[in-house]
């Protein structure tokens, strides 16, 4: 049997007492795609399945030199990453879901491809984790929208093995990566692919304390991450509209702001900074456009224009806001620059050159500061004195993986290679760092004195990282 | 002596149809001169009669019949009337006298017979009337009938005669019961009773009463079967009236039973009221009201029913299909899509600066410059009308997406960027000033087009489609509460205009839709003033034209073929003959372009209208001499292109399954048979405007164009029913889209009616102006609307009135 990468089937008949031909034709079947797909044929007697970007079954008929495939085609779309396996009359699979996260597991009866007898899924990386800091314990949010209670058993056992809850309904990608602290150690966690369905978990909820909401506006297509603003979800959309969504609902807090726009203009917003102590957003476009805007009562609560101005130069981040001066990358003649905005009148205050790096990660507000990384190797620092931290910006073990874990004048980050490393506050060095030899998808928090980690589908509880000498 | 006397002088009686003349020959043998002198002339020596009988004796010219003696071999001559004017039967012979005749063959000569010599003389009338009874006596009716009524119009007095014709009534009361024809049998006892009330047939012992008595019930059974009641009650009516019921005693017998029916339904239409079941009790109602309208209680029931749940009956000759009030070609879409779905703007009529629209959410304004709409939203009260400046200004700019499947190019033109203020504010900027923005805006105020799980749209209009089914359209108002103005528009399919308007005048329906236009103008001259039924015209005419499918046909690409079909059409005929029935009416008139005339020179309708561009007059000559040329045409392009050469074979003419359209593309078919133009008629399925299928070379259509400056591209347009491939009707309508003020806006319009008038993009027929007829229980139906239920939510129903 020969099953090539484009999907063709070839079936020969080996004949060692045949000396002049040997191999035969027994059956072929012509090729199925156009681009290579690594697949995983598997046969039986005459039945042969395939998994490659879905499951296939085919009998074989030598007899009329056939290959004729069975209807039940399934999984179409998934990708399947390791060899069949059989087990009696029971196949075992073992595949990506389409736009989900981590990988399933499951065993099928071999004349009914469709219905699992079983699926797990294994490698999904965390979604989040709320500290109940009082108990040392938290809860961890799975991206494939399962709610786990790390309790104290939990922690001294080290496993964990059921979820206390699963929110995911059949036909949701179960990408639940990007999550969204908000008010009451609430947290939203949205599919990057798709911000039109997101996780609420509410800690403090008697009942059902994940669930799966759906915006009930509708189309939403996200221009960038969404913000918390008002105890609810600021959510920018291509469309131009910034929708205010009740995270627990989904509905619109308040109607959205909408600022001109062309027929078939497509907006691509800025992540914004809420300001005013709360009570303001600052957001820009790539046409130079920069906004205030707040919430209006009248004639029905909606976020309303405050102010516009229009820049000399476009805004390429997020924007981050530290006490009066909202931060942001903008284009400067080629080179990336960090803008300083007054927000009270939406004009540069500031600009400093970012050494012609390419941003990957901030500005992000953190404490007192923001911090911005480029090229993910330096990483820069700013007060709300619209001053830099450090003299010069300081060299990073990697990438950070979300917001650091500020303790003891250090900022704590964590890198998806395993490191994880802390920066003074004062000085911008970077003097002490501990490799958990895994790969990292988040952290770190706060354990007691320790601090957790996320892996794909682990937890690490590490010390604090220590100074190398 | 021999005389040989022809009988082909024998008339036929006038408006017969004619037939051969038999010869008939008569020989008069044998006679002897039985008058020795004296006579004119002598009568032929012997005679021997053949007669050949042919005509009925009443189709004869009149004779009286003289049978001679033996010694004459009992001849029988047929001689012209015997004295005229003083005659009457029966006549006796006098032998003393000298009877001077003229042969009926031959009147030329006079011949005197003496008295002696002549056996019997019978008289025309006599003769008319033995035939009668021989016929009468044979069963042969009708045949006898013709005798009986000759003789009462010329010979009433004539002796046996009324006897004769009481048993001929008799008799054919008895046929024509047995035969089922119980009216006929009726109105032949009547009138025998009007004759002789006592008479009674020899040895029958029922009375004319009794047996009138029967055949009333009989009919009046057979009328409740059918359910025909109000034929039953005009019947009684009458009968009674005439004769009172003391011998008739089943006319209170079925009154009684027709009330007694009455009053069940009405028990059962209140029953079925008090559980809700309000379309049920209705329909029990209006049973109710057929049997018998003064039932007591009856009105009342009626109006209690009326008020709480309003259902109005519309009578439609052109089903809805689907709901678009946009749809220039389809009028049944039309009417309904203002009901399922809301509009963003609505026409409101025709006026001297183009339309007049309302924006049914606030108000519409223009900045001073013109360059920027201002649209101004109510604070919203009515849940189901809640829209925000945002909805409103992603709407807008939808329209004017090229990615939106609902993408309007002019809109796109005009339109620069909207903006929401404060909510309930949109401010438009638009590229140029345009006259009439809010024109383009004739759209739904969503775009989603959503069905339900029985396939039934759902839309934002007050009403929803409740059901559908061959001949049934039902909406029902969804804001509905019982005691509102209009819980329900059924609307009933009728495939022929006669039963459509039967069922308005039973009541089964409360409006009828776009009548026939000869039968809506009868309507309304027959009407007497207290006439419970009203017509009344729509505002707006339609222009009806064939539309050419040049892709189909390689002739119809041809624009002196196009021509030679347009000169070939009797226009002025068709419109005043076949549709008016030979009325004029105001605003009804042939056209020789794409868009209304309106009613004359100072209607604003009629402002896209070049007068001056006369429609093509009927010259069948110049017709066929264009579709040879055409011929010619097309066999040379097809000869350079190496193509083989086309053949014209029978053109096919699509038309929408209603009777105007019918009787039109009948009628064209045949004018262009005269040019030896074969055309096929394709009756497309009711409800279907459009040649889905591609199968027909021409089309006809019938647009409504409300606001040419926009409706223009709308019709001739890549999308439009009738879309031009014309490069300069494309022209013609960019240069429409780029108009700024009303004068260039008339300046284009002209041209472009005049490039498709030169292009003969259309063939042009006329414009007809379409009626509705109402029972005068529907109220403020509003006057000439400009479509049916444009002031539905006005509505009200009072009780119909009582016979």
């Amino acid at each position: 049997l020969l099953v090539t990468d484009r999907g063709e089937i070839r079936v020969f008949d080996v004949d060692i007492a045949d000396a002049d031909q040997p191999v035969k034709d027994a059956a072929a079947m012509s090729k199925m795609y156009d681009q290579p797909v690594i697949g995983y044929p598997l046969t039986d007697a005459s039945s042969l399945w395939v998994a490659d970007n879905r499951l296939t079954n085919y009998k074989i008929q030598v007899t009329t030199a056939q290959i004729n495939r069975e209807p039940a085609i399934t999984h179409v779309g998934d990708t399947f990453v390791a060899p069949l396996q059989l087990f009696q009359d029971v196949l075992v699979h073992v595949r990506r879901v389409q736009r989900s996260a981590g990988v399933t597991v499951a065993g099928v009866q071999i004349d009914n491809l469709r219905k699992p007898l079983w699926e797990t899924r294994i490698g999904v990386p965390l979604g989040e984790v709320v500290l109940d800091s009082e108990k040392n314990e938290f809860l961890a949010v799975t991206a494939a929208a399962e709610l786990f209670d790390v309790n104290r058993q939990a922690l001294e056992e080290g496993i964990v093995n059921e979820p206390q809850a699963n929110a995911a309904i059949g036909g949701i990608p179960l990408a639940f990566t990007d999550a969204l602290p908000l008010a009451d150690r609430r947290v939203a966690v949205f599919n990057p692919d798709d911000y039109s369905t997101w996780l609420h978990l509410d800690p403090a909820g008697e009942t059902r304390r994940l669930r799966l909401v759906k915006s009930a506006v509708k189309p939403v297509q996200a221009s960038c991450r969404p913000v918390a603003f008002q105890n609810g979800v600021l959510l920018p959309c291509v469309d131009g509209r910034v929708l205010l969504l009740d995270p627990a609902k989904g509905e619109q807090q308040t109607l959205p702001f909408q600022p001109r726009l062309q027929p078939g203009e497509e907006v691509v917003w800025r992540r914004p900074a809420v300001i005013g102590g709360g009570g303001d957003f600052v957001i820009a476009d790539d046409q130079r456009r920069v906004y205030r805007v707040g919430i209006k009562p009248q004639p029905q609560p909606f976020l309303g224009e405050l102010q516009q101005k229009q820049l000399d130069l476009s805004i390429t981040s997020d924007l981050a806001t530290v006490g009066d001066t909202i931060y942001g990358v903008a284009q400067d003649g080629g080179k990336n620059v960090l803008l300083a905005l007054d927000p009270a009148k939406l004009e540069p205050a500031g600009q400093w050159d970012l050494e012609g790096g390419r941003i990957t990660w901030g500005p992000r507000c953190v404490g007192d500061m923001v911090l911005v990384v480029i090229n993910a190797r330096r990483m820069y620092g700013f007060d709300a004195g619209r001053e830099p931290l450090w003299s010069e910006a300081v060299d990073i073990p990697g990438q950070p993986l979300s917001d650091p874990l500020i303790r003891n004048g250090e900022f704590i980050f964590a890198s998806a290679d395993g490191t994880v490393w802390s920066v003074s506050e004062e000085s911008g060095e970077v003097a002490k760092r501990l490799s958990v030899g895994e790969p990292l998808v988040t952290g770190p928090a706060a354990i007691g004195k320790q601090l957790m980690v996320g892996g794909e589908g682990t937890l690490y509880i590490i010390p604090p990282p220590a100074d190398p000498s | 002596m021999m005389i040989v006397l022809l009988t082909d002088r024998t008339t036929r009686p006038a408006g017969r149809a004619s037939r051969t003349v038999i010869l008939a020959i008569a020989l008069l043998v044998g006679w002897a001169p039985v008058v020795p002198g004296g006579q004119d002339k002598e009568p032929p020596e012997s005679s021997v009669t053949v007669v050949e009988r042919e005509l009925s004796l009443l189709e004869q010219d009149p004779f009286d019949l003289i049978t001679l003696d033996a010694a004459n071999d009992n001849a029988q001559l047929k001689v012209l009337p015997l004295m005229d004017g003083t005659r009457k039967a029966p006549l006796r012979v006098d032998l003393g006298k000298q009877y001077t005749v003229r042969l009926v063959e031959d009147d030329t000569e006079q011949y005197t017979i003496n008295g002696r010599n002549i056996v019997r003389i019978e008289l025309y009338e006599e003769q008319l009337l033995k035939e009668a009874q021989r016929l009468m006596k044979a069963q042969e009716l009708d045949e006898a009938f013709d005798y009986f009524f000759a003789l009462q119009s010329n010979y009433p007095d004539l002796p046996g005669l009324d006897q004769a014709f009481n048993e001929y009534l008799y008799r054919d009361a008895g046929n024509m019961a047995k035969s089922g024809r119980l009216a006929e049998a009726l109105s032949s006892l009547e009138e025998l009773l009007s004759r002789d009330a006592g008479y009674r047939y020899p040895g029958t012992t029922r009375s004319l009463w009794e047996l009138m008595d029967a055949i009333l019930s009989q009919i009046v059974d057979k009328y409740v079967d059918q359910g025909a009641f109000g034929s039953a009650r005009r019947l009684l009516a009458r009968v009674d009236k005439d004769y009172g019921d003391d011998e008739l005693k089943s006319v209170a017998r079925w009154i009684n039973q027709l009330i007694s029916m009455a009053i069940d339904k009405r028990e059962e239409a209140r029953e079925l009221m008090n559980e809700e079941r309000f379309r049920e009790a209705i329909a029990a109602a209006k049973d109710m009201v057929r049997i018998w309208p003064n039932v007591e209680g009856g009105r009342e029931l009626e109006q209690e029913l009326s008020q709480l749940y309003p259902l109005v009956a519309v009578g439609v000759l052109q089903p809805a299909l689907s709901h678009d009030a946009q749809r220039l070609d389809n009028w049944g879409a039309r009417r309904t899509g203002r009901l399922v779905f809301r509009d963003l703007v609505e026409f409101l009529g025709a006026g001297p600066e183009g339309g007049q629209y309302e924006f049914p959410l606030g108000i519409i304004e223009r900045s001073d410059d013109r360059r920027q709409m201002i649209f101004r939203l109510n604070r919203m009260t009515d849940p189901s009308l809640r829209i925000t400046g945002y909805d409103l200004a992603r709407r807008l700019l939808e329209l004017a997406d090229t990615r939106s499947p609902d993408y309007l190019s002019a809109w796109s033109s005009l339109v620069t960027g909207a903006r929401v203020q404060d909510v309930l504010e949109v401010h438009v900027d638009l590229r140029r000033a345009h006259v009439l923005p809010e024109a383009l805006l004739r759209i739904p105020l969503n775009p989603a087009r959503k069905v339900n799980e029985n396939g039934l749209p759902e839309g934002d209009g007050a009403f929803a489609v409740d059901e559908r089914s061959e001949n049934l359209v039902r909406f029902s108002a969804k804001e509905f509460t019982a005691g509102g103005r209009l819980a329900e528009i059924v609307e009933r399919t009728f495939l022929d205009s006669q039963q459509a308007l039967g069922a308005l005048r039973r009541g089964d329906v409360d409006i009828l839709d776009r009548l026939f236009p000869a039968d809506a103008l009868r309507l309304e001259e027959n009407q007497t003033p207290d006439d419970p039924i009203q017509v009344d015209s729509y505002a707006l005419p339609t222009v009806h034209m064939l539309v050419p499918n040049v892709a189909k046909n390689p002739f119809l690409a041809n624009r002196d073929f196009r021509r030679a079909l347009a000169f070939g059409i009797d226009r002025e005929n068709i419109l005043n003959q076949e549709l008016l029935g030979g009325r004029e009416v105001y605003g009804c008139r042939v056209v020789s372009g794409p868009f209304p005339a309106g009613g004359g020179e100072a209607d604003p309708l009629g402002y896209a209208y070049d007068a001056q561009i006369r429609p093509r007059p009927y010259r069948p000559r110049l017709a066929k001499l264009l579709t040879i040329v055409a011929q010619a045409h097309v066999a040379e392009a097809a000869d350079r292109t190496g193509d083989p050469e086309p053949e014209l074979g029978p053109l096919t003419l699509g038309h929408p399954a209603h009777e105007a359209a019918r009787v039109a593309c009948q009628a064209i078919a045949l004018q262009w048979k005269i040019l030896g133009l074969e055309c096929n008629l394709v009756e497309f399925p009711p409800g279907v405007t459009r040649d889905v299928d591609g199968q027909c070379d021409l089309v006809y259509a019938e647009i409504a164009i409300w606001e040419p400056v926009v409706d223009a591209r709308r019709l001739l347009g890549a999308q439009g029913p009738a879309a031009s491939e014309s490069s300069y009707v494309q022209q013609a309508l960019r240069w429409l889209d780029a108009t700024q003020s009303w004068g260039e806006v008339r300046e284009r319009l002209l041209q472009l009616h005049g490039s498709v008038h030169n292009d003969v993009s259309i063939i042009p027929l006329w414009q007809l102006v379409d009626f509705f007829a109402y029972h005068d229980r529907i109220r403020n139906i509003g006057e000439h609307p400009v479509w049916l239920y444009q002031h539905v939510d006005q509505w009200r129903l009072s009780v119909a009135t009582a016979e």
